[in-house]
């Protein structure tokens, strides 16, 4: 077993210098923040238990292998969720935000800015978690479509029209949560 | 409504460096057509935003202590602070809303689990994880290696005794159930395996009585024994008799 502080393993490098990137990847899945952390921690074990043994390289793309890894472990949390049947939701509904923070326009530029931040952040809680995936992973993360479709285990094709599902899903959340109330519902829009 | 148009894929494409050489094209497409102009610049403007929120959502600082600490134990047990309030102060703001929007009677804390809870996700637990075979985080029957791995790992002490009476330890693993980390152990027996898990009782309310005996529970094929003691629930589970995981229970409980 491997031990957390052992420091000749392999991957060592890699997974340190993701560990940012894997931390979101696991909050966008789970979107709880200790469970994340406690997700990430687990693929650290498996990527270290994986490479025992393993020299530096054995694995052709390591971060990608990494985030696959942890992507995994995510799901098995969240259907083991389903499993107890007791879904703790943070789903924000943006819709729902009180005036205070749903961007009418306000004289404090620092303050307009920090609420365009969470709306965009209560939107992507919002957002279904495969377009959240998506956005992280290719937007946030930078990755190639390649990379990203490689991850996801999906092909390339289906990371680019995913991709494009998730824009103009967060377009629409963020356009619909910054209208005036007086302002027309879209059509196809919830209320 | 915003008018779409069929090449706003392309247009990602080219945000994303990924167009290769029909870059010319689309760019020229682009200018010509007014929806994929408008949708350019809202994803740039969505794009930017999104890697700005990103920034505030790192780790807390004793998650990398934990996995690459210098010193063997520094910083192993987890934190247990929340920072509800960290980073961009949005999570705060998302935190409070998801509490204000939770209906009342869901168990939105610790303090107002049932007792149930716990048993219906050890159960849950040990059919996904034991029953379908999966690795655990230290394997091994020496307990001597395994109880303190797992114990440095849990913000809780566990009890002096893990292994009931007639079982051989098959390894340790650490889970995240009802809003809590708890340790849980594999054993064998009777050609089974059966699981322990342990976690920090506070808040659970309900039918675990501090000291009294383990109660009888059972889903899907597969039985409980689960009790309360000194401030931990405990609850051992498999798929043998009631009255068998009864019996190691007290094995514990001596």
């Amino acid at each position: 077993m491997p031990r957390p502080d052992d420091e000749t393993r392999p991957h060592d490098r890699v997974f340190r210098e993701n560990l940012p990137a894997l931390y979101r990847l696991a909050y966008t899945l789970l979107r709880q923040r200790e469970e994340a952390e406690d997700a990430v921690q687990d693929a650290w074990l498996r990527v270290a238990r994986a490479g025992e043994g393993q020299a530096e390289g054995a694995v052709r793309h390591p971060r990608g292998w990494m985030f696959r890894i942890l992507r995994n472990l995510c799901i098995d949390r969240l259907r083991a969720r389903r499993t107890h049947l007791r879904i703790v939701s943070t789903d924000i509904d943006i819709d729902t935000l009180p005036a205070s923070a749903t961007g009418t326009a306000r004289a404090d530029d620092a303050a307009e800015a920090a609420d365009t931040l969470a709306r965009t952040r209560a939107a992507m809680e919002r957002m279904p978690r495969d377009l959240a995936e998506i956005l992280t992973l290719v937007v946030i993360e930078g990755m190639s479509y390649r990379e990203a479709a490689s991850v996801l285990e999906i092909p390339v094709g289906t990371v680019r029209s995913r991709l494009n599902r998730a824009r103009r899903d967060l377009r629409d959340r963020l356009d619909g949560a910054g209208r005036a109330p007086h302002d027309t519902i879209r059509p196809g829009r919830r209320p | 409504m915003m008018s779409e148009c069929d090449r706003m894929i392309d247009v990602d494409a080219l945000i994303d460096g990924e167009a290769g050489e029909d870059a010319a094209t689309i760019e020229r497409h682009i200018r010509a057509c007014p929806a994929c102009r408008a949708y350019r610049d809202d994803i740039r403007r969505n794009d930017a935003l999104l890697r700005r929120a990103a920034r505030g959502d790192a780790p807390d600082p004793a998650l990398e202590a934990r996995l690459f600490g210098p010193s063997p134990g520094a910083g192993a047990r987890p934190d247990r602070r929340r920072m509800l309030l960290g980073g961009l102060g949005v999570a705060a703001c998302a935190a409070g809303l998801g509490l204000m929007l939770r209906p009342s009677s869901a168990p939105d804390s610790p303090d107002s689990l049932a007792a149930t809870d716990f048993r219906t996700a050890v159960l849950g637990d040990f059919a996904t994880h034991i029953v379908a075979d999966r690795p655990l985080d230290i394997e091994g029957s020496d307990t001597a290696r395994v109880v303190p791995w797992v114990s440095a790992r849990v913000p809780f002490v566990l009890p002096g005794r893990v292994t009931p009476e007639g079982t051989r330890l098959l390894g340790g693993r650490l889970c995240w159930l009802i809003g809590r980390r708890l340790a849980a152990f594999s054993f064998e027996v009777d050609d089974a395996r059966i699981g322990l898990y342990v976690a920090g009782a506070d808040g659970l309310t309900g039918l675990l009585d501090e000291g009294a005996g383990p109660v009888a529970s059972g889903r899907d094929g597969l039985q409980g024994a689960f009790w309360r003691d000194r401030g931990l629930a405990l609850g051992l589970v498999g798929p043998v008799s009631a009255s068998r995981l009864l019996g190691l229970a007290g094995t514990l409980r001596g």
